[in-house]
């Protein structure tokens, strides 16, 4: 009954979710313009995560909760995200969505080990 | 940073990762699951460093913000598999045996969807789980005592909410989102209405983190103490109490300045007791009351009102009704009086002993353990 379960599940559910989503961000970066990509799995559970009110992960709960108090990542721009990434067509704009979000999530991510290491 | 920076630290996560994985023992029984995850991970750790280190791609200029977050994930997960899994596993003793088969055992009375977890007797701080790796940690000497054990289902059940898409654990999942939606309608009116008015100080800035520690943990950890109480009976209740006396702690606590993990004892104990009730056990539930009293009457705590508007009535009582529907749905075996297993009755018959009579109950506990683990060889 110590944090370390709920902490350690948190960590890894955002690791997994910041592994997709950067390996998803090189793609986007390193291959031609034009071309087109489906999202991974995982970073389309992601932003649909985000989009919902409740979802099932601690984790998502988390990161959907701490992204509408700041405010800077509104219910909309997540929608548009969807859109964007639903389309398989890469913009400028996308990237950027995309870079922002892999930025808080290792924020995030920074939080869990570090409450997991105090918790060990 | 430059390209041999990366180059030189991703070779030294790959050696230690091979390192550890040569650590992992080829076969232990009962813990082969585990094992097995500890290799593939750390094979994915490797992988992952060397593709890192070798692939063109990620030597290109515009990518290595995500290069190194992607670094960063690969220290993380090694640091976590050879803090935990690795060093459990490089020391199985005993004591891991039995509880792990003690585990397994009441997995399989209570019909838990999931693989039965590890147990490892290596916690420096109580009990916790790994839920991806599925190893329980518990402290060094818990193995050789009973009390404790029933929380073992208290950890196990934290398994059933990190499954994303096992079908079998949808029905937790669901009553996850129902309670969250009661949750956040109640606080948000809540709000509303002390806007209205005249409130107590403070209580318009803490009702939102009360609302956010809800949402965040505290639902998954009063359904774990459900699964509990429903898989171990009122052992559980009593393991509870007692880790009530053993830790100093204030029983009422609501968040003043940020969210917690855990709810209130408090509040944790009448959702027990409730649930208690709820499986058919109310002369239990009722003795665990008294003795709850006795217990604050002990630490002269007693609740206050920003108890009563954190865990209200009425949504401790959902939690429960919503827990115990999840549980049936998920297909697990409410534990009555007729029908325990062999370990949900040896952690029951533990708790009748050691409060009927405390002086003989080492004894008792020592002859209970032995019966009960050389029928597995253990």
């Amino acid at each position: 009954m110590n944090n370390a379960g709920l902490e350690s599940s948190i960590y890894e559910e955002l690791r997994g979710y910041s592994e997709a989503l950067n390996r998803y961000l090189i793609k986007l970066k390193t291959e031609p313009a034009n071309a087109r990509f489906t999202p991974p799995k995982e970073v389309a559970e992601l932003i649909q995560g985000l989009s919902e009110n409740f979802p099932g992960e601690v984790s998502m709960q988390l990161l959907s909760s701490g992204l509408r108090e700041r405010g800077a990542f509104p219910l909309v721009r997540v929608k548009r995200l969807r859109t964007a990434l639903d389309s398989g067509a890469s913009s400028r704009e996308t990237i950027q969505d995309l870079e922002e979000l892999a930025q808080y999530l290792g924020r995030h991510q920074a939080g869990a080990f570090a409450r997991l290491r105090r918790t060990r | 940073m430059t390209e041999q920076y990366f180059h030189a630290t991703l070779t030294q996560i790959e050696e230690r990762a091979i390192r550890l994985l040569a650590g992992v023992p080829t076969h232990l029984d009962g813990m082969d699951a585990l094992c097995e995850s500890c290799r593939r991970d750390l094979d994915s750790v490797i992988l992952g460093a060397q593709s890192l280190r070798d692939d063109d791609q990620y030597r290109d200029a515009s990518v290595q913000t995500e290069r190194l977050r992607l670094l960063r994930n690969l220290f993380g997960q090694l640091d976590i598999l050879e803090s935990s899994a690795v060093a459990a596993l490089q020391r199985v003793n005993d004591d891991d045996r039995r509880m792990t088969k003690t585990a397994r055992v009441l997995a399989e009375e209570c019909k838990f969807p999931l693989t039965a977890p590890v147990v490892s007797c290596t916690s420096q701080d109580y009990f916790s789980i790994d839920p991806k790796l599925r190893l329980v940690q518990i402290p060094l000497t818990d193995g050789r005592h009973l009390l404790h054990l029933a929380d073992l289902a208290h950890e196990m059940a934290h398994g059933l909410f990190t499954d994303r898409h096992n079908p079998k654990v949808q029905a937790f999942k669901a009553a996850l989102r129902e309670v969250k939606a009661l949750v956040y309608a109640h606080f948000d009116q809540r709000q509303k209405d002390l806007a209205l008015g005249r409130s107590p100080i403070g209580l318009k800035e803490r009702t939102p983190i009360w609302s956010k520690s809800w949402l965040n943990s505290w639902i998954v950890e009063f359904f774990c103490d459900l699964f509990g109480v429903f898989a171990a009976g009122p052992s559980y209740g009593w393991a509870h109490l007692h880790l009530c006396l053993r830790h100093d702690s204030d029983s009422h606590q609501c968040p003043f300045f940020d969210t917690t993990s855990h709810p209130a004892n408090a509040a944790r104990t009448m959702v027990i007791m409730d649930g208690l009730r709820m499986a058919g056990f109310g002369p239990e539930a009722d003795e665990l009351a008294a003795a709850w009293g006795d217990f604050l009457h002990l630490t002269r705590e007693s609740s206050d009102a920003d108890f009563v508007e954190c865990y209200p009535n009425h949504l401790l009582r959902q939690v429960v009704e919503f827990g115990f529907r999840a549980y049936k749905e998920t297909g697990c075996q409410v534990v009555s009086r007729s029908s325990m297993g062999k370990c949900q009755t040896l952690l029951n018959s533990a708790w009748q002993q050691f409060r009927s009579d405390p002086k003989k109950y080492p004894a008792w506990e020592a002859a209970a353990m032995k019966k009960f683990y050389s029928e597995y060889g253990l």
